[in-house]
């Protein structure tokens, strides 16, 4: 399975972790990863930054987005991208944001799914086994 | 009794002064008490039943003067009353509106009432005295009017006019009047004056309804005393008619404590909805950022067991170092949080404090939290010592110094931190004042939450150093005020000279400025 994955997260040793289990169980995948929300929505909405960064679906592009960041948050970067996927037909069709925390808030994860293109809310940290059920999820 | 007054003076309207036999007959078969007098006041003529009532043998009043029968304390006016009553003589009731008591031979006071008849003959006007015994009645009104005196209960009973008949022990007590001091005022007397006009009208209006309420549901409504201070009341009304006209019964209680202790609940209850946030808020940081490092250690691990099957001891070095960073991280929040807990069980014992040696000590407790070494100057101007709590004022320093050594600007070729102090309206004032990174403006009002971290910068820190803080002024019934920009923050504490411990429970007050 070859897929564009995002990561959205402040915390350096999470990245560094995500950035390993995703380049160990996909392998031909693109990985790109930002440190706050506001760099990745700059990149999504300028449409070379994009196809440089993160490419332009096909393949599928999923989101890691993580909730708990200084400045802007995760949910403050879901709202962001109401207006970018309502703009951007490609972006509505090939793109599958999933949150990405430790919490397991019952509020964060109704606050999530109360955006209809967040697909999933997955609970950190990602290990090898989460990543396979979640491609089997979304992508078979 | 009068129809009987009258038979009696047709009787005597036959004849002189001089008392025949069946006149004699006609008085004595008379029920009521009767006594012929003559204008000198002499009783001329008594039944039996008249001489019974006031304790004398038969015929033993004949020729005695009526004051015999008289009260002591109005014997010497009663000649004078009674020369009036010949001058106009007219079918009467005597002392109309005054309670009027007979002596009896043994000296005992009766109540009675008394009718006049002027009984006209050729030669002389005599009267005609009919008594009528109320003994009964009198004790009757008196059991009432103990009972209405023991209701726990104000009463206050007026007329159509509004106007007072009647106020039982209660209400004189609730109001601050004695006695009949308000009978006969008009019952605005008893109402704020702001309410005189609107009473006047609702007052009217509940004449023509006359139903069994509560007056005034859902409008707060207050009594006015005596010396001008008002209370809150809850009145019930009842109409009472009867032959004295459409009377109203006004029940009153006195609600003050009601009120206060209304007013206790609903503040506990806010404190409980306070603490209760709080609580859920703190659960819900929690979550977020006493299980983020845990998170991380667990992904380190699991990538050091492939990495230790792979032989690559090297990153199994690195991730070790990086769990045990993540390690000492989690077990510093989790003490920053037991110091905010335990900030609301601290022992507030005021003392004398030197805010110049507690600025000394907190500065040198966090001046290595940066590499750049910002230069502290001090400008003291306030009254010292101050009357506070040590601890809570070391940790409000603390954490003050520490965010502006912690977030000094490596950009700025000059680091400074300023502190000074200076009394204003009753309060000592305190600035922390720093060249360093600033506040976004958008960030401002968050920077008291618990775990928030605004700051654009890779500082670690646990996001409770405001809010600690923000506790401990609270509970010392302090302020703060933030001022920040590019050029730096600067955040002043306000602590009232005046405060006693215990602190109340009202959050501190605070307020965001942007420069």
């Amino acid at each position: 399975m070859t897929l564009s994955v995002v990561l959205v997260d402040d915390d350096e040793i999470d990245r560094y972790i995500t950035r390993r289990i995703v380049q160990a169980g996909l392998e031909d995948s693109k990985f790109a990863e930002y440190e706050a929300g506001d760099a990745f929505l700059e990149a999504i909405a300028d449409p070379e930054t994009r196809e440089r960064e993160i490419g332009v679906p096909p393949p599928p592009v999923l989101i890691l987005l993580d909730i708990n960041m200084p400045r802007m948050t995760g949910f403050d970067v879901l709202e962001s991208m109401k207006g970018h996927l309502e703009r951007d037909e490609s972006l509505r069709t090939g793109v599958k944001v999933m949150m990405f925390s430790s919490s397991e808030n019952a509020k964060d994860r109704e606050t999530a799914f109360s955006y209809d293109f967040v697909r999933d809310y997955i609970v950190k940290p990602l290990t090898k086994q989460k990543l396979r059920d979640l491609v089997k999820r979304h992508y078979s | 009794m009068y129809n009987v007054l009258h038979c009696d003076k047709r009787i005597l309207d036959l004849g002189a002064v001089e008392i025949r036999e069946e006149y004699r007959i006609a008085l004595e078969v008379c029920p009521t008490p009767l006594m012929l007098a003559s204008r000198d006041g002499n009783i001329v003529l008594c039944n039996r039943r008249f001489a019974e009532l006031f304790g004398y043998k038969d015929g033993e009043l004949h020729n005695q003067s009526v004051d015999v029968l008289v009260p002591q304390e109005i014997r010497a006016a009663h000649p004078e009353l009674r020369q009036a009553f010949f001058e106009v003589p007219t079918n009467r009731n005597m002392g109309t509106g005054r309670d009027l008591y007979g002596v009896r031979k043994d000296g005992e006071l009766i109540p009675v009432e008394i009718g006049l008849d002027p009984v006209t003959s050729d030669e002389s006007t005599l009267v005609m005295v009919s008594i009528l015994d109320i003994r009964e009645r009198k004790m009757g009104e008196v059991k009432i009017r103990r009972a209405i005196d023991a209701a726990s209960s104000a009463m206050v009973m007026i007329d159509e006019h509004g106007k007072i008949e009647l106020v039982n022990e209660q209400a004189n007590r609730m109001f601050g009047y004695e006695n009949q001091e308000l009978i006969g005022d008009k019952i605005e007397r008893l109402v704020p004056e702001r309410y005189h006009r609107k009473h006047a009208v609702y007052r009217t209006s509940y004449q023509n309804t006359r139903d069994r309420r509560s007056m005034g549901v859902g409008r707060d409504l207050f009594g006015l005393k005596k010396d001008g201070t008002e209370f809150p009341v809850e009145i019930g009304l009842t109409p009472l008619d009867g032959a004295d006209g459409r009377l109203v019964m006004a029940t009153v209680i006195d609600i003050t404590e009601r009120k206060e202790n209304e007013k206790n609940i609903r503040r506990k209850n806010e404190d409980l909805e306070r603490l209760n946030h709080e609580l859920t808020e703190f659960a819900y940081s929690a979550s977020h950022d006493l299980k983020a490092p845990l998170s991380s250690i667990s992904g380190i691990l699991e990538l050091s067991e492939t990495d230790l099957e792979n032989g690559d001891l090297e990153e199994v070095q690195t991730n070790l170092s990086r769990a045990r960073m993540l390690a000492q991280r989690l077990s510093g929040r989790i003490e920053d949080m037991l110091t905010l807990a335990r900030a609301d069980h601290l022992d507030d014992v005021m003392e004398d404090v030197s805010i110049p040696d507690l600025v000394r000590e907190a500065a040198q407790a966090v001046q290595g939290q940066s590499s750049l070494t910002p230069e502290l100057t001090t400008d003291f101007a306030h009254g010292d010592p101050i009357r506070s709590v040590p601890a809570r004022l070391s940790a409000i320093l603390e954490n003050l110094l520490a965010n502006a050594y912690k977030f000094s600007d490596p950009e700025k070729t000059e680091h400074r931190i300023h502190v000074r102090t200076w009394d204003e309206n009753g309060a000592m004032k305190l600035a922390v004042e720093d060249n360093g990174v600033g506040i976004p403006e958008d960030h401002l009002g968050k920077i008291f939450k618990l775990f928030k971290r605004v700051a654009n910068s890779n500082e670690p820190g646990s996001g409770l150093g405001l809010a600690l803080v923000e506790k401990n002024l609270s509970h010392l019934g302090g302020s703060i005020e933030v001022v920040s920009s590019q050029e730096g923050s600067c955040f002043t504490i306000s602590l009232p000279h005046d405060h006693k411990t215990p602190a109340s429970e009202q959050p501190a007050q605070r307020l965001e400025v942007a420069k």
